[in-house]
This record gives structure tokens, sequence and C-alpha cells, in this order.
């Protein structure tokens, strides 16, 4: 395996400079990790004259990602950090945020559910769950998570989620989810 | 003793400022913290204390500027809580400063707003 590492390393570099990623993260999500990833985003988006609009949705898609797989991904170091991979992408006048990791199959149905009931709402109705859900749902103590975060991905994005699961072993599947940010003329 | 806390902003935490002599209370800056219910438990059960007392007057100053969802369901708690609280002799201001240019945080307090029966939440823009 470490023989090939040197062509790898170009497969990479030529990778990520065909699709023009910004930033390219895969390995364990340490808070502080998540914090740094979130800085150079927000450098990028200044260099670029965001909107505060188009900022606080990108930003936002970042950080319901994040979590997202904090709370979902079945890959964890030794120590127990969760793993997961994120690409932050910029394109024909588009953001795009993609992240990507191992999760228990059996969370398969309700995730995808989820998004689809989600990816076939308007903005309105959208924003309407989201203050029902607050009024209603309690913050789970195991893991933080209040049902808010898809919901939250879905009134920022552009267009509709995208989302795929690829096989992986018999216990786990490979979740990758695509949201986009189309920028409005920057103010 | 009157209640004093102040925290330090951090890259995913905002400023926060307690101080019950003075029936304030500030937050200001970005929340998105690696555990929120931990990073705002003080908040909370000083707050559930403080409203059992005989205060006439409280102010809330909440300068959020980004704000992830499991915080925005603790603002809404907080918010919530501040609302069943009000009486004719217990007065409640929030003012809510709010990037003019940032309509999802605007309509976010508008639809919080709505929720909310008797309190008043100024949106003032920044």
């Amino acid at each position: 395996m470490i023989s090939n590492m040197l062509d790898y390393m170009l497969d990479f570099y030529n990778m990520t400079n065909s699709c023009n990623a910004d930033v390219i993260y895969k390995g364990a999500l340490w808070h502080e990790n998540i914090e740094e990833i979130g800085t150079v985003i927000r450098r990028k988006m200044d260099s670029d004259n965001l909107s505060s609009r188009d900022c606080r949705a990108y930003f936002s898609i970042f950080v319901e990602m994040m979590s997202n797989m904090l709370k979902y991904s079945a890959d964890k170091t030794d120590g127990g950090v969760t793993k997961g991979a994120f690409f932050s992408v910029y394109e024909n006048g588009a953001y795009y945020a993609l992240c990507g990791n191992l999760m228990k199959i059996e969370h398969k149905e309700l995730i995808k559910s989820r998004i689809d009931n989600l990816n076939s709402m308007d903005k309105m109705s959208l924003r309407r769950l989201y203050i029902n859900e607050l009024k209603t749902t309690n913050i789970n103590p195991e893991n933080e998570g209040a049902g808010l975060g898809l919901i939250e991905i879905a009134k920022c994005a552009s267009t509709p989620i995208e989302y795929e699961f690829f096989p992986h072993d018999e216990q786990l599947t490979f979740f990758t989810m695509r949201a986009s940010v189309s920028l409005m003329e920057a103010n | 003793m009157a209640f004093y806390l102040e925290k330090k902003k951090t890259k995913s935490t905002p400023y926060i400022l307690i101080d019950e002599a003075k029936n304030y209370m500030k937050i200001d800056g970005d929340s998105f913290p690696e555990f929120a219910v931990e990073f705002y438990r003080e908040v909370n059960d000083w707050l559930g204390d403080y409203l059992e007392t005989d205060f006439k007057l409280f102010t809330f100053d909440c300068a959020l500027k980004y704000i992830n969802s499991s915080s925005t369901k603790i603002l809404f708690d907080i918010l919530a809580l501040l609302d069943e609280n009000i009486a004719e002799d217990k007065k409640i201001i929030i003012n809510c400063f709010v990037d003019s240019n940032d309509h999802m945080m605007t309509e976010l307090y508008e639809d919080i707003r709505d929720e909310l029966e008797n309190i008043k939440i100024n949106l003032l823009n920044t």
C-alpha cells in the first residue's frame, strides 16, 4: 500500500484540481478542526465578496453537515472520535458542500425518507416546519441532536439535497450528501 | 449576592454577560458550541432562579450572528421561558440585533416572535 502512495498523491492532486475544491478534509471531527475548517470557508467567502445571506446559508450547511456526521458516522478513531469527509467546491456561480461518512445500514431508511420529504417541500413549508420543530422537539442528551439539522440544510440550500448510499459491508453503508448555494449578487 | 457571569467570545461560542444587579443579560457573537446544552447550562440555571425573584424590569440584548440548529433550539427555549414568566409587575425587554442583509436571521426571529404570546421582541437592524 505504502509503495503506491506517491501515485495516490498525484491522483489526489489532479482530482482536487479538476473539481476546483477549496477544502478537502477527511479525518477526525474534533470540534477544533470544525472551527478551523469554518475559518477557511469564511475567508474564502469573504474574498469572493459573498452577500451576508449567502455566507450564512453556506456556513450553516457546513456546520450542520459536520454535526450530522458527528451524530451518525460509524467510522471512529481508536479514541472514539468520529471520522468523516468534507469537500467545499466552487463551480459556475454556486458553492457546493459535500460530506461523506460510513453509517449503520439501519439508519438508512430514516435518513432517506427524511431527505425525500424535505426535498418535496417549498421554502415557506420548510420555514414553518423548522419553527414547529423548535417548539415541539427536545434535544437528545445522547448526541445533542434536535432533528433540526437536515431541515436547516434544506432551508439554506438553493436546490434539493442530493444524496447516495453506497454499499460497504453487511452492517455499514457509505452515505454521501451534497447541497449547494447559488450566489446572489454580492452586496 | 447578585449573580455575575462574563464569558469571552471564542470561534464557536458567543460573549455572554449576566449582570443580575443590573437585571441585564447579553449574548453576542456566533454560536455553534461542541456541546450546546452544556454551554448554555449556566445561563438556563440562573434564568430559572432569577425569574422566581421579584425583579421589576429585565433586559436581554441578543446579538447572535451565526447560530446553529441546537443553539437555536436553546435560544427558543430561553425566549419561551421569558414569555411564560412575563407579568404586569415584571417587565421583560428583548432586543434582537440583526444584520439588515441577513434575511434568514430576521425571518427566524419573526417566526419565533409569532409563536410567543406575551412577550415583545424588538428587532433592531445593525
